[in-house]
């Protein structure tokens, strides 16, 4: 037997993961082998030792109880599942990481789901809370709507490709100003766009290119994807598990509504006073 | 009213659950994050969609376990979109990357150097060589050697091969000896020429395998 096959090994005899036989194999080698006995026991020593630097210092109490606290709070706070009750009420807060003040950020919600997102390098969770909703699919009692709660008539994008629907809109958050966060649906998914009148548009951590006369700032992740954009003096972000071909003609469809090829529903979020 | 006392029922018995992992959970948050408020955030959104998810956890089966992986999901699928600069890169290429920087450094091998960390070293320094590790590797050594969850249960939390985790695992202690072993070195506690050769030939198998497992055990020793 040779020391080197053992040695890959060690950490399965130690972590007590052999069966009964194969254990047994490897003790008798241990037993006949000084040099294999002296770095399990050296082995041994650094598991113990790992598990005593690496564990967290036990909590106090008052910590203990401030974590369950807050987790019971979330829970209480969260929306109930649509299942339950039909009606999605869900809303968004979103709230930028520790470090990343002045990114934009965007979340997309499936069924009654809790989807964090990040954008540049800020993440973005929804959260419930006592803003009001609205679900409608006229796109005109929207932009009233909006018009009222944001000072920002959003009339939502119309999509090209045929299979896009929208499905209502809700207010969201994007940094500290409200938004107006729109959702679509697409086949048997959903995607979001969110408009807001932020100045602020990501810059770290996504991938900047040119769409026509704009920089359109995408950002890829494992379930979702997401895009950027100033149009028409305010910010879109539109955001979804997409394809990034889809994503990119979504983009378009927004920006050529704008860029002098008007269509009868073309965008038209204007930023008018706030009340 | 229904609604809600059935919304309270389920919260009553998901902090039932949950309550008695709270340290593990919020513990390994933090060595992940290294940050309370990120730390704090991870475990509220991993509760939330824990929660959320309620019906699909199996009761009688391992709610650690089960917690766990969604912790380790949210982690991940957060620290890959902070990373979405090396999204490209895949975890081999990632590895390699690893493992080629610390090969440069002195290599751990005679026994003796090996038992100079284990009487030098502080938890400082061990903290400092686990923030080092890429994120599979440190959540492998946090799930096997502090909170002992098993091959096969680490392979359901991280949704690998146990194979993998096996390889995670070997070569996460070995990068760890490595950095302390190194960090020993510039102290002047051990000296470079005490370094040999076993181990790093065991590793370059293993890393050339990238997975292994019992049977390629029973093979090699038979």
């Amino acid at each position: 037997m040779q020391c080197q096959d053992m040695e890959k090994f060690i950490h399965v005899y130690l972590d007590r993961e052999f069966a009964e036989e194969d254990r047994a194999d490897y003790e008798r080698h241990l037993a006949e082998c000084e040099q294999c006995r002296r770095l399990a026991r050296f082995e041994q020593r650094f598991k113990a030792q790992l598990k005593t630097s690496l564990a967290y210092p036990r909590m106090r109490l008052d910590e203990r109880e401030a974590v369950r606290a807050r987790i019971m709070q979330t829970l209480a706070e969260a929306p109930p599942l649509p299942a339950e009750h039909g009606v999605k009420r869900w809303i968004l807060r979103l709230v930028p990481a520790a470090a990343a003040a002045g990114v934009l950020m965007a979340l997309v919600l499936g069924e009654g789901d809790v989807h964090p997102l990040m954008l540049g390098s800020s993440l973005l969770v929804s959260e419930p809370g006592p803003v009001p909703e609205k679900i409608t699919r006229d796109p005109h009692v929207l932009r009233e709507w909006y018009r009222r709660k944001l000072g920002i008539a959003v009339l939502p994008p119309r999509f090209t490709d045929g299979r896009t629907s929208l499905v209502g809109g809700r207010i969201g958050r994007v940094d500290s100003s409200r938004a107006a966060h729109l959702i679509y649906s697409r086949g048997d998914s959903r995607f979001s766009v969110t408009v807001s009148a932020s100045q602020r548009i990501p810059s770290r951590g996504v991938v900047s290119r040119r769409m026509g006369d704009r920089s359109v700032f995408f950002s890829y992740g494992q379930d979702h994807n997401a895009a950027t954009f100033r149009h028409h003096g305010v910010v879109y972000t539109i955001a979804g598990s997409l394809p990034r071909r889809d994503l990119d003609s979504l983009v378009l469809d927004v920006l050529r509504d704008g860029a002098g090829l008007p269509a009868p529903h073309a965008v038209d979020a204007v930023q008018v006073k706030a009340p | 009213m229904l609604r809600k006392s059935k919304e309270a029922r389920k919260r009553a018995e998901f902090e039932a659950l949950v309550m008695p992992h709270l340290e593990p959970l919020y513990g390994t948050a933090m060595r992940m994050t290294r940050n309370p408020q990120e730390a704090d955030d991870l475990l509220q959104d991993t509760c939330l969609k824990a929660y959320r998810f309620l019906d699909k956890f199996q009761r009688g089966t391992n709610f650690k376990a089960w917690i766990f992986r969604i912790l380790t999901n949210v982690f991940i699928n957060r620290y890959r979109k902070l990373q979405r600069d090396r999204e490209v890169r895949g975890e081999v290429e990632r590895e390699g990357h690893h493992s080629h920087i610390l090969a440069q450094g002195p290599v751990r091998d005679a026994l003796s150097p090996e038992e100079a960390i284990l009487d030098h070293m502080m938890s400082e320094d061990i903290l400092a060589a686990l923030e080092v590790l890429p994120p599979d590797f440190r959540m492998a050594i946090i799930l096997s050697d502090v909170e002992e969850f098993s091959y096969r249960e680490i392979a359901e939390i991280m949704d690998c091969p146990v194979g993998t985790v096996m390889s995670r695992l070997y070569r996460a202690r070995r990068m760890m000896q490595r950095l302390l072993l190194s960090h020993a070195q510039d102290m002047g506690l051990v000296t470079a020429s005490d370094s040999g050769g076993v181990g790093e030939q065991a590793e370059q198998e293993l890393e050339g395998a990238r997975v292994t497992d019992l049977a390629t055990y029973r093979k090699r020793t038979r």
